[in-house]
This record gives structure tokens, sequence and C-alpha cells, in this order.
């Protein structure tokens, strides 16, 4: 009985993922059409997202194999408008730093909330929080009067600085930090190392797990932003892959898989490289 | 030396891991704060108005309707994505081998904001396939239903990652209470409630944090979906901010900012003492 239960469970959980990793097979197997080939199943629309057109009434067709491999749509991508790699690369260079200032900044201060003795300890974590669950609406303004006067409004730092500091990185890593006994921290004091020491080889060591999922989950938030390119750049020349893709649904839906696939390429990348890593982080963010 | 001095000074070094840190949140989100409260108190020529902010935005019908919105999306919204994963969690724990599911559902993590826009859209709009399925014409996400379909994508969307935290938090019930409850005689649908909900508890705090903050980001989507004006039913406190925000009205922007960031701080703050509260018990 319970093994005809579990094995019922199972098709429904698998029946259920297969539905899940649609859209992200319907991507990757869509890059391999040709471009004709796409007009006809999604419409040959060149204002996939323009809401006021009126939309011709053939219905959109979904299809998983394409009627001829074809690598139309990586050569355009890649040879014929070159743009798209000064894109990633914008994507990169507001990523990365961002990602660097979490893991610093963040671990550097989970290390204070966890070692340091006061009765404001509790209350700056509070505002911190409350700064950390804001919607970007909210802080949009304190962030656009800073980068006002700092000057440094249509740059990548406008974006980088507001988001390195975000307090969700000492968040995380306050969270992996709690699984640190206290009694390993204050047996290597008695020993002799002082905080420096301690940071180093004992709290960083012991919330690897905790500064992986730190990693992936900033990484794929700065990879996928849209607002503050928006709001803070001006040049166009200066936006990431995430902001173009919304831009090329409007035109030239084409090219859209393809670009989708490059943009994802680097994210897969690292859930598999760290998926194990972060399900540790997690749990042991979980624990409290 | 004096012992007391050293752990005095010893503090000192601790507060100043802190310093970083506090030093970029004060610059980019704290000072500017308080310099943007100078538009909540006065019109847009400077003048000091008194409360006449607040009055025009708590008497615009588009922000009241942007807070209900909101506060439906979330109501409805978080407790389901928090629930659904704890279900699929309670299922997942006793089968082996099940591991890549959580690979599997994680997936709309990596997929770009664009090209979900894109799905959902090919899914919802006028030619889109459910209308092929009910061979009809209708622009879902111009109807009432538009509110689900928001819910829906939402929880889609925060599935997998939920889904490891529940895990997590299901692997953290020492298994010996269930067996101490078996042979006490307590029932599987007991046990699910006496053990397994109670014992959930502390996990549930990072994962309605989580829940919360991925409540707000949905209007990436949303945006992409239905642009600066979607059906009424899912026009969220990020349109009409963002709307503020194109029309250069600082007023409207900066004074529903405070709202929202004066609710989230008395709320995060009960939640914070209850929190405390409750550690302090166990």
């Amino acid at each position: 009985m319970a093994k005809v239960f579990n094995i019922s469970i199972k098709v429904f959980l698998i029946a259920f993922a297969f539905l899940y990793i649609i859209p992200l097979l319907i991507i990757f197997t869509s890059s391999f059409m040709s471009m004709g080939e796409i007009a006809r199943n999604y419409g040959d629309t060149h204002d996939f997202f323009d809401h006021d057109l009126m939309r011709q009434i053939s219905y959109v067709q979904y299809s998983l194999i394409p009627e001829k491999i074809s690598l139309s749509q990586y050569y355009t991508l890649l040879f014929r408008t070159p743009m798209y790699l000064d894109y990633f690369m914008n994507s990169v260079r507001l990523t990365l730093p961002i990602v660097a200032m979490h893991v610093v900044i963040g671990s550097l201060a989970a290390y204070g909330f966890t070692v340091w003795k006061s009765r404001f300890k509790e209350i700056i974590f509070c505002i911190y929080i409350i700064v950390m669950v804001l919607p970007f609406q909210a802080t949009l303004v304190p962030n656009f009067i800073m980068a006002d006067t700092l000057g440094i409004l249509n740059t990548h730092n406008s974006i980088i600085l507001p988001l390195g500091f975000s307090p969700f990185a000492v968040f995380i890593m306050r969270q992996s930090m709690k699984g640190i006994p206290p009694s390993i921290l204050e047996a290597s004091q008695i020993d002799g190392a002082n905080h420096f020491k301690r940071f180093l080889y004992i709290a960083l060591p012991m919330s690897k797990s905790g500064m992986a999922a730190l990693v992936i989950l900033t990484f794929a938030d700065s990879w996928a932003m849209i607002e503050h390119p928006m709001v803070f750049l001006r040049d166009s020349a200066l936006e990431p892959l995430s902001v173009v893709l919304y831009r090329l649904g409007q035109g030239d839906i084409g090219l859209i898989f393809a670009a989708s696939v490059f943009y994802m390429l680097p994210m897969i990348w690292l859930f598999l490289y760290g998926q194990e890593y972060f399900e540790q982080g997690v749990k042991l963010s979980a624990l409290k | 030396m004096s012992k007391a001095l050293k752990i005095r000074k010893e503090n000192v070094i601790a507060f100043s891991f802190l310093i970083p840190s506090l030093t970029g949140v004060a610059l980019f989100y704290i000072i500017p704060f308080f310099m943007s409260l100078g538009y909540v108190t006065t019109n847009s020529s400077g003048n000091f108005i008194d409360i006449d902010n607040f009055v025009n935005l708590f008497s615009s019908e588009a922000f009241r309707l942007a807070s209900w919105n909101t506060f439906r999306f979330m109501t409805i919204a978080i407790p389901l994505s928090i629930a659904i994963p704890l279900f699929i969690a309670c299922l997942l724990f006793n089968l082996k081998g099940m591991g890549w599911l959580k690979t599997i559902l994680m997936s709309p993590l990596v997929i770009p904001t664009a090209g979900i826009a894109f799905f959902f859209q090919s899914l919802f709009m006028s030619n889109g396939f459910v209308s092929r399925l009910l061979n009809v014409n209708t622009d879902w996400l111009q109807t009432d239903h538009a509110f689900a379909i928001a819910v829906g994508l939402y929880i889609w969307k925060n599935l997998g990652f939920n889904l490891v935290l529940a895990l997590a938090a299901r692997a953290n019930i020492p298994h010996e209470y269930y067996e101490w409850a078996s042979v006490e005689g307590m029932g599987k649908i007991r046990m699910f409630f006496k053990i397994t909900v109670i014992y959930l508890m502390p996990g549930l705090f990072i994962m309605f944090v989580m829940s919360f903050i991925n409540s707000f980001r949905i209007y990436r989507e949303l945006y992409m979906l239905s642009g600066n004006y979607p059906h009424q039913s899912i026009y969220m406190l990020q349109h009409y901010m963002n709307n503020q925000f194109m029309w250069l009205n600082r007023q409207n922007l900066t004074t529903s900012a405070f709202v929202i960031t004066f609710v989230i701080a008395v709320f995060m703050v009960g939640f914070f003492i209850i929190d405390k509260k409750s550690e302090f018990i166990e």
C-alpha cells in the first residue's frame, strides 16, 4: 500500500517536473530554429510586447523540435550584431563587482554582528532587515539623490554601489555564521587568536556554503536586473543584456531565443557547479 | 592592561568589522532617505505645506487601488508560496533519488525575465495557447484572471528556491520525534499537525523573508507582460511609484515611498519582536 502511494507520488512529481522544464526546453530548442520558423510559430509579429496593436488570429504554436536545425540565430547574434557581446560584457561588469562587494562586505559585517556585544546590535540589524525588504521603487529616490550628489548618474557605479552595499548579503552571511558553535570561537580566543585571525581561519571557512548560496543568489538577481539600469542609465550602450533582451522582445523576436541561451549560460554553469554548496548553505540559513 | 579594558578593546575591534557595511548602508540608503524627506512636506516649488502631500496621496484613487492590490497580492501569494513547497517537501522527504527534481524546479531562476514574460505572453495573449485550447480569442491579462495569473507566475518562479528551504527545514526535525509519537499511537495526520507543522516554524522565518522580498520583485515580470498600465487587478504600488517617477512627480513618489517604508518598518519590528520572544521561550 505504502509502495503504491510512493510510486504514484513519484509519477505525479515527474509529470509536474516535465511541465516545469517546458519553458526552458522551448527556449533552448527554439534557439536552433530558423527565424522563419519562429515567425510561423509565434505569429509574424515584430511587436510581441506591444499591447496596443491588433493581433492576427493565427494561434501560437509551441514546437519543441526544429524542422531543420539552424544556427542562423547564433550566427546573426555573434557576427552580424556584435553589440550583443558588449551588452553581455556590460552584464559582467555590473554583476561581478556587486557579487564581490557582497561577499567581502557581507562576511565582514556578518562576523561583526556575530561577535560584537552591544544592545544596539539587534536594533541596527532590524534596520538592515527593513532596508533589505523594501521594494526598489521605495529606495529609488534615496539611491537617486545619492547618485546625483556623487555625480555618478549614467555610469555603472550608480548601480553597483547601492546594490553592492545591500544588507541582503549581511543577512544571508549572518544566518550562516549562526551555525558556528560559539564554543569554537571562544576556544580559539583562549588560544590567543585575535578577531582577524578568527574571522579568516574559523568564521570564513565554516560559512563557505552560506557564501556559495549568497554568490548564486546575488549573481542570479544582479544578472536579471531590469529596474536599476532603466532608471540610472540614460546611455543605451551601457545597458546589460537583461534589459536588452526586453527590448529585443519588443522588436525582433527571431533573435530572442539564441540571445536568451547566451544570457543563461553563466547562470546555468553557476547553478550546476555550485548546487551542492548552495543547498548546504541554504540548509544552514534555514537552521537560523 | 586590566581584563575589563581588554574585553572592551576586543569589542571595539569586533565593531570595526561592521564599519564598511554601516558606511555603505548609511551613505546609500539611510542618509539619502532623510534627505528625501524634504519632498514629503513641501510642494514642487519648495514651500512648506504640512501634511498636504499625504492628504493628496491617500485621496488618490490610483494609490489606493495600488495599495489594495499589493496587499491582496501579498496576503494571497506569500502564504501559498510557502505552503505549496512545504507540502511538496513533505511528499518528497521520504522518497529516494528525487534530488534532480529540485534542480528542475529552480530552472525559472535561470530564465531571463524577458523569456518568462515571453512565455507567459504566448500562453495568455488573445491568440495564445490558452485561447487556442478554449477556442476563444481572449487577452487573459486584460481580464479579471490577470490577478490569478500574477499569483501563479510568482509561485511558479519561486517554488524551487522555497522547496530547497522547506526541505532543509523538514530535515531539521529529528525523526525520533515521529518514532516517539507512533509509539504513543499518534496517527499520521495528527503527527503532521503536532510535530511537522510546529517544528517547521524556525525554517519558516527565512522562507517568509525571501518570499516577502520576491513578492515585490514580481513587478519585473508584470511590467514586461503588460507595461505601465496593466489590468486594474494587477496595478501594484510598484507600477504607481514607477509612473510617478516617469512623470517626475517627486512629491508623490517620496511620500508613497515614505508610507511604504513606514508600514514595512512597523510590520518588521513587530515580526522581529515576536521572533525574539519565541527564541527566548525556547
